[in-house]
């Protein structure tokens, strides 16, 4: 089971942002949740929650909570928060577009040290639609400026000793609030089953962080440029 | 009304540091702080910052300490110190690593790594022959230089070098690379992806740096969950991808020879394996030794990649046993 999972994971390929469901959309109804596992390139799990209690032009609004876990790397406790709002835009017959705005907080620690980072995704993925299917493009903007960081003595012991007189301008990291250019950009497909009460869906697809070095790829760190996740979706009423 | 809300948001995007701000993450490099000490060299049409450390007298024989790959020169500083007494031990960063100014990728190639040794030696060294130590990568490096000109070579001293060859690397790769998606360091890597964009140098060394106590080396180390701690100031994250570019991958081909002309020097080369690493004695001495026309390999007990670390006093009495000036 564990290999079935873990095979899983790897065919979703792999996203720099987490997951957020927005494919409750393709439920009607006043409550819904869903769980699934995504790969950001880190390996997580997540699990959420969708209310709607508003429509707009006979389209449902639904608001979503979410939590997401990393399966492997927790040190302490690690995990992202995460609140969005969810509509389904009708663009022709058979085609809609699922769009969603999140804000979200994840709190994390490594052996360099412990984060707090927050920012906000946009998704959207227009599909075409038949009684039980939909496919199309997906594209989301992850933008995350926000980070705090207090540096561990692991981090800080790489000062030690930086300067042969002994004293010098640099002594230690700086912990504190900081702000980044955090920004993913993900070009994919989307495609999901539905039924009345159930769904599951898929997204994978290209993932880029953009940086100034111009890379695209570096495993050895965890730089991946790919993103996936399955996610299983069940109307509550 | 609207301003109030707004003020605090404005004040996070106005008052936050930046992760780029020198040393905020890590240690600054040499052009970012020139109270450090360095020389500048020019390489591969560019010219650039080196951190460089010296121990002992200039009239002594000068040899050169090369450092592996995600390290710089500091955790070496133990060695450097033991033979100050008989040599003038010059310990740098390489180009892009470490405290050393940051290269760009058109600037590194097999060939640039070896001009800089020879632009290290110009300096230092121009008219007499060095004793080199290389260690992991620095001993590919080391063997590179000294196949390229075997007559500025006085000795050689290779610990755990990495495979000479690109077939030899072929046949190791998968026992000296473990890596499985399920593994905690690296997934703790990725994580950390999420929260602190790899958006230049700085953020990417500060990753890298979590390397170094990850179980993702497990076969190089006698406790593979608990390596030894390797105190290096800085390690250069984008260098690494740009040697791992140039040396090949295990899909496309490693295409590299570090010992191509390496018979030409014929003095015995002195190579030391640990009895841990999966780099260690048994593959030096299988893989290693026979590309020198005469080569000395010795076991180093209890000890893994960082044997100098692990068995200070052991490493440093092989070396000078072997080393001319004692």
């Amino acid at each position: 089971m564990k290999r079935l999972l873990f095979s899983c994971l790897l065919l979703t390929g792999f996203t720099q942002a987490t997951a957020q469901d927005y494919f409750s959309l393709l439920n009607p109804g006043s409550q819904y949740v869903y769980a699934g596992v995504s790969a950001a390139p880190a390996l997580m799990a997540q699990t959420g929650y969708a209310f709607s209690g508003v429509t707009i032009k006979d389209k449902p609004l639904v608001f979503t909570a979410g939590i997401t876990l990393p399966l492997f790397s927790q040190k302490g406790f690690d995990a992202e928060l995460n609140v969005g709002a969810g509509y389904q835009w009708a663009l022709a017959k058979n085609w809609n577009m699922i769009t969603g705005l999140s804000w979200n907080i994840m709190r994390s620690q490594d052996i360099n040290g412990r984060y707090l980072c927050s920012g906000f995704k946009l998704d959207m993925l227009p599909a075409y639609y038949t009684s039980h299917w939909m496919t199309g493009p997906h594209l989301a903007l992850d933008y995350r400026p926000w980070l705090h960081i207090r540096h561990s003595d692991y981090s800080k012991e790489a000062y030690t000793g930086l300067y042969p007189s002994g004293s010098g301008t640099y002594t230690t990291p700086r912990d504190g609030w900081f702000l980044q250019d955090n920004l993913a950009l993900q070009l994919g497909a989307g495609v999901a089953y539905f039924r009345t009460h159930w769904n599951i869906n898929l997204k994978a697809g290209f993932n880029w962080q953009p940086n100034r070095l111009g890379l695209i790829s570096l495993p050895d760190i965890g730089i991946m440029p790919f993103y996936g996740s399955v996610n299983v979706g069940y109307k509550l009423h | 009304m609207r301003t109030i809300y707004l003020l605090p948001l404005l004040l996070l995007f106005t008052t936050c540091t930046r992760t780029d701000e020198i040393g905020a993450l890590v240690p600054p490099t040499v052009d970012q702080d020139r109270s450090l000490p360095s020389i500048r060299i020019d390489v591969a049409g560019h010219s650039r910052l080196i951190h460089v450390r010296t121990f002992g007298d200039t009239a002594n024989p000068v040899l050169f300490l090369i450092h592996g790959s995600y390290s710089d020169c500091h955790p070496y500083f133990n060695i450097c110190e033991s033979l100050a007494d008989k040599y003038y031990v010059v310990a740098w960063d390489q180009r892009g690593c470490g405290l050393s100014e940051r290269i760009t990728e058109n600037e590194f190639s097999l060939e640039t790594a070896a001009e800089e040794v020879s632009r290290m030696k110009a300096h230092y060294s121009p008219h007499n022959k060095i004793t080199i130590i290389g260690q992991s990568w620095g001993g590919g490096m080391a063997t590179l230089f000294t196949a390229k000109h075997p007559q500025e070579v006085e000795q050689l001293v290779l610990i755990e070098p990495i495979p000479l060859t690109g077939s030899d690397m072929q046949q190791l790769y998968k026992s000296i690379v473990e890596f499985t998606y399920n593994n905690q360091s690296w997934n703790n890597m990725a994580v950390q992806g999420m929260v602190l964009s790899a958006d230049d140098h700085a953020q990417i060394d500060y990753r890298a740096h979590m390397i170094l106590r990850s179980n993702m080396t497990a076969g190089y180390h006698c406790d593979g969950n608990n390596p030894p701690v390797w105190p290096v100031h800085r390690v250069g994250g984008y260098m690494e991808y740009l040697r791992n570019k140039a040396l090949g991958n295990p899909v496309s081909g490693f295409t590299y020879d570090f010992r191509e002309g390496i018979s030409a020097f014929s003095d015995t080369v002195l190579v030391m394996g640990g009895s841990c690493s999966s780099l260690g004695y048994s593959v030096q001495n299988q893989y290693t030794r026979p590309h020198f026309s005469a080569a000395q390999v010795i076991e180093v007990q209890n000890a893994g990649h960082r044997m100098n670390i692990e068995k200070p006093e052991e490493v440093i009495s092989i070396i000078k046993n072997y080393l001319n000036q004692y």
